[in-house]
């Protein structure tokens, strides 16, 4: 087994299709741990346990046994890591757990604006970092310009990076060379008292859960009574060792070695990301540092479209559960939609994401509710209510004062854009914005921003105003006075549970008008007029009808219509039931989808 | 139930150009292809003959597409290859789809006298800008002389093809079409409201009620209109969008509305046998294909349940004004329909768009208005 001067641990950061993927399949085939005919591309993405829409969840580790110029068998242990904002917590332990990163450049698109946010998330960490020009088979390769654009908009060395195609193989080995000779080697005592940061977890139906760790200080070996230092709980370890696409059984891991071990862990839950492992016999007096407790901040009411699914939906969402310990969830109930769930979510890409998995993995059809932040609620006799769900927002006569929480977003971009971030920012409410000018041409601007506007569409129109230039990152910061309402929408008079939500009070006719014409749009035509109204209390401040039919007959019916004309009819009334009525109005899942999405100037 | 006539429906798909509100199986004629149609066609009408069980044909129709522009002498041959392999009955209606542009006098007197006796001229508007509009080739003198040459030829039985709701089309400009229509003095006349069907060209181009198209108080307009000014001139309606004079009412068409039986022949043609419902492959090329390997050209064939030919029978007498008869489907179904569908009668009836009366459930011209939401309410 290699010694700390024999191990290099890192990451491959990279504007999205610089060639991240397509660079750590080469690194993985050169070092020859899977035969070509097990290869396949993508190879880590395809190792994901949880992959939606090319974004990564999960982070992953392999090791890679390398032969070096000198002569040397080195221990190369790649982490590789998610890529967005609701999932920053988990890429910084990710990238706590090594000592540099390679920092994929495009030869032919140059430095973008993930490069840099990339860039800043490696240096924040104090990684070492490698610059790599990736894709030099194209006709539109440029690598000299790469070269420039690294030295001056990056201020690494460009005139020294590795140039390679990874798609053609091209160079790739002097990138592990360069892994060796210029990334630093783990520090860290085996002797110590062991300290081992856990970056992930999975679930394992048969071994329980697997727990992915970078081992700090001291070593772990089987048989060995741990601890978990903030979640509390000992487990007996039972195995620990390496991966190489394959797990493979290792005796110890030692003081700067990353690897698994399975400790009888049931589910994902019972770990906590960035936790610290020590040995419960002789503990170590400190955590790792930058542990923070996964919490849900955006909150939403899932509801399958026919009623008879609920079961299916509470099946679904424990067994998402087991291997996704941010999800959290209790039961719910709508007039309008039924049985349901109340969720809590790390963020809007999360909810996404699980509301996909929920639809295709396990085929539910599903209604999600406005998303929501978490409200301090004050009120006049003394109480204080934590409220994320509108159907438990108090008499406003009782309430003191309502509180929001803030976040302090980062937003990193080149300078042109700052005259149209601006007032996004000043729109969401932002406050002390402050501008920071780390390069030449780019700037950062650090804002307070309520999380509710984050989750409403801000980061969506972002990237439309930054034309994907912007990269955004953001921390919580606490609570603020807010001045909230409830917005309820009425169909015919009647209330749609589901679809009231909590608002901050300038945002309210703004929001009322998004949901009253979304509906007009979205509800079929009655034999009736429909009024849509949204409403604050009684005060009506925003409406929309839905004209009745004047006529509803197709024009022409002869032989050659009758079956489609009869199927038509059959399917309506299978439709008809999956319909939620409000009154006597039925109102299509894709009204109350069209309400959630968030294009209010659209 | 008492067997009705029998029908025959023959879909011949080409037409001089493809209209651009057209949504049928239709496409733009191509010699070759037609040629080989016409020899697909003679098998397969051999083939169709023991379906009919020797029952004579009632009604036969030549729809399409635009079958008039198929030469004369092949469409005669192909009638008379009919007749002489099923036998018409006595009083049986031929009927003949034709636009106005494809006509000539010659042709007309060769379609009569091969034994066509109901002609349907498909004239959509008598507005020249209009009928450019929409793409059709003919001009309102076209309809006017292939009317005047029909009757002259001894087509009595003559139907015109109206559209309302056409791009720009202004009310008044819709009751001067009818007025143009009137004046011609048909004997049968259908009105359609101009559907937007997906994927034509006029799918992508409009929406419902949207400029250029009339919005929905000029549409009421129009059809109130039409309603009044048809019935003055003594056509009356008797399906949603079909008006004639006692006892010119199309028989084929209302054979299919009751329920009753017809065969099928062409591309994309559908067919109907004691609920037993088909159609046959509807690209020619296919068709042909199925043919000349001996293969029944099938694109569907589905045998309805009980409860599948009543919701029919409803949807489509809904549709009628003389209703829907009560008796057949009791026995359709072996049960008082005024059982099985209680709630749905009684919702018509409160809706004001039904009446029940002489056995039959009979729409109200409100009803009639609503005829698809009415049938849902029996599904
Ligand atoms: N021509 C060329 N294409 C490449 C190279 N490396 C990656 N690609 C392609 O670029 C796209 C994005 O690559 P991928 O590795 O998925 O990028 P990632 O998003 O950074 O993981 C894919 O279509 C790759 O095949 C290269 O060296 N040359
Ligand atoms: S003539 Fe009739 S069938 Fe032919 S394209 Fe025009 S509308 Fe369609
Ligand atoms: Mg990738």
């Amino acid at each position: 087994m290699a010694d700390k001067a024999h191990t290099r641990n890192f990451s491959i950061i990279a504007h999205i299709d610089h060639g991240k993927s397509t660079l750590a399949d080469r690194l993985i085939q050169l070092c020859g741990i899977i035969s070509d005919r097990d290869f396949k591309d993508q190879i880590l993405d395809s190792l994901y346990l949880e992959r939606e829409r090319g974004i990564t969840i999960k982070s992953q580790a392999v090791t890679l046994p390398y032969v070096a110029a000198d002569g040397e068998e080195y221990e190369l242990n790649l982490i590789d890591t998610p890529g967005h904002v609701d999932f920053s917590y988990e890429v910084s332990r990710a990238l706590a757990s090594c000592e540099g990163v390679i920092l994929v450049v495009d030869a032919s698109q140059g430095v973008e604006a993930q490069t840099l946010a990339n860039l800043y998330l490696a240096l924040e960490h104090d990684l070492e970092v490698v610059p790599v020009i990736n894709k030099i088979d194209l006709i539109s390769a440029d690598v000299d310009e790469a070269r420039r654009q690294i030295s001056d908009e990056l201020g690494l060395d460009g005139d020294e990076a590795v140039a390679v195609s990874a798609k053609e193989g091209t160079n790739v080995p002097e990138v592990l060379e360069a892994i060796v000779t210029q990334l630093p080697p783990p520090t860290g005592d085996p002797a110590a008292l062991l300290q081992a940061l856990i970056f992930d977890a999975a679930y394992d139906p048969y071994r329980g859960t697997i727990i992915f760790v970078r081992v700090m200080q001291g070593t772990l070996k089987a048989g060995q009574v741990i601890r978990f230092m903030h979640g509390g709980t000992e487990h007996k370890v039972e195995e620990v060792g390496i991966l190489q696409v394959k797990r493979i059984v290792k005796k110890e891991l030692r003081a700067g070695q990353v690897g698994y071990f399975f400790a009888g862990v049931k589910t994902v839950a019972d770990t906590n990301i960035g936790d610290t492992i020590t040995l419960a016999e002789e503990p170590a007096t400190e955590p790792l540092p930058g542990f923070r407790e996964a919490k849900p901040v955006v909150f939403s009411s899932i509801y399958p479209v026919a009623t008879d699914d609920y079961p299916d939906l509470a099946d679904a969402l424990d067994k998402l559960k087991l291997n996704d310990a941010s999800l959290i969830y209790q039961k719910d109930s709508s007039q309008a939609l039924g049985f349901g769930f109340r969720c809590g979510f790390l963020g809007l890409l999360h909810l996404e994401v699980v509301q996909e998995r929920l639809e295709r993995e396990f085929g539910l059809s599903l209604i999600l509710t406005t998303p929501s932040v978490r409200y301090q609620i004050y009120m006049q006799d003394g109480d204080e209510l934590d409220i994320e769900n509108p159907a438990y927002y108090p008499d406003p006569a009782s309430i003191d004062y309502c509180e929001e929480p803030y976040v302090r977003a980062s937003i990193m971009m080149p300078e042109r854009y700052i005259g149209a971030v601006m007032p996004l920012c000043l729109d969401r409410r932002g406050e002390n914005t402050n501008l920071h000018y780390p390069n030449p041409g780019r700037v950062e601007l650090s804002v307070d921003l309520p999380l509710a506007e984050v989750i409403y569409d801000f980061y969506d129109k972002l990237k439309t105003v930054t034309q994907g230039y912007g990269s955004f990152d953001y921390e919580m910061t606490g609570y603020r006075r807010s001045d909230l309402v409830k917005l309820d929408i009425l169909v015919n008079g009647e209330k749609v549970d589901a679809l009231s939500m909590l608002v901050h009070s300038e945002k309210a006719r703004l929001r009322a008008l998004h949901a009253v014409n979304k509906l007009k749009e979205s509800i079929p035509r009655q034999q009736f007029k429909i009024a849509i109204q949204g409403a604050i209390g009684s005060k009506i401040i925003a409406r929309s009808t839905v004209n009745a039919y004047r006529k509803d007959v197709t024009s022409k019916c002869y032989g050659g219509d009758v079956s489609r004309k009869r199927k038509l009819l059959e399917k309506q009334k299978a439709g008809k039931k999956r319909m939620k009525l409000v009154g006597n109005v039925p109102i299509p899942q894709k009204a109350f989808l069209a309400v959630l999405q968030t294009d209010t100037d659209g | 139930m008492a067997r009705s006539g029998l029908g025959l429906y023959l879909h011949l798909p080409y037409c001089p150009a493809r209209c651009p509100y057209c949504d049928f199986n239709a496409k733009r004629y191509d010699h070759g292809e037609a040629r080989r149609l016409l020899a697909g066609l003679a098998v397969h009408l051999e083939r169709i003959v023991p379906l009919a069980q020797g029952r004579p044909l009632d009604t036969v129709y030549f729809g399409g597409g635009t079958p008039a522009m198929l030469p004369a002498t092949e469409l005669a041959a192909l009638l008379a290859r009919m007749r002489g392999l099923m036998g018409f009955t006595p009083r049986a209606e031929i009927s003949l789809e034709a636009n106005p542009g494809a006509l000539s006098r010659g042709k007309l007197a060769a379609l009569r006298s091969a034994g066509f006796n109901r002609l349907s001229l498909g004239a959509q508007s008598f507005d020249p800008g209009l009928l450019k509009a929409i793409g059709r080739g003919h001009t309102p003198d076209d309809t006017r002389r292939a009317a005047a040459q029909a009757r002259q030829v001894g087509f009595g039985d003559l139907n015109l093809d109206l559209i309302h709701g056409l791009p720009g089309q202004s009310p008044a400009q819709a009751a001067a079409d009818i007025a143009a229509a009137l004046e011609l003095e048909p004997k049968h006349l259908s009105l359609y409201e101009l559907t937007l069907a997906p994927g034509t060209p006029f799918g992508r181009q409009y929406r419902p009620g949207q400029p250029p198209l009339p919005g929905d108080d000029e549409m009421a307009a129009m059809e109130q209109h039409a309603l009044a000014a048809l019935e003055a001139a003594g056509l009356e309606r008797y399906e949603v969008s079909n008006f004639a004079r006692p006892g010119m009412e199309c028989r084929h068409n209302q054979n299919t509305w009751a329920g009753g039986d017809y065969l099928s022949l062409g591309p994309g043609a559908h067919g109907h046998l004691s609920g037993v419902r088909w159609a046959w492959l509807s690209d020619p090329a296919e068709y042909c294909d199925a043919m000349e390997r001996g293969e029944e050209p099938h694109a569907f064939r589905e045998e309805l349940s009980r409860e599948q030919r009543a919701l029919e029978l409803i949807m489509l007498g809904l549709r009628t004004t003389h209703g829907v008869e009560l008796a057949p489907l009791a026995a359709l179904l072996g049960t008082d329909p005024r059982r099985m569908y209680g709630p749905a009668m009684a919702q018509l009836q409160a809706r004001g768009w039904a009446l029940v009366r002489q056995g039959r459930l009979i729409p109200t011209p409100a009803g009639l208005a609503m005829a698809d939401a009415a049938a849902a309410l029996f599904a």
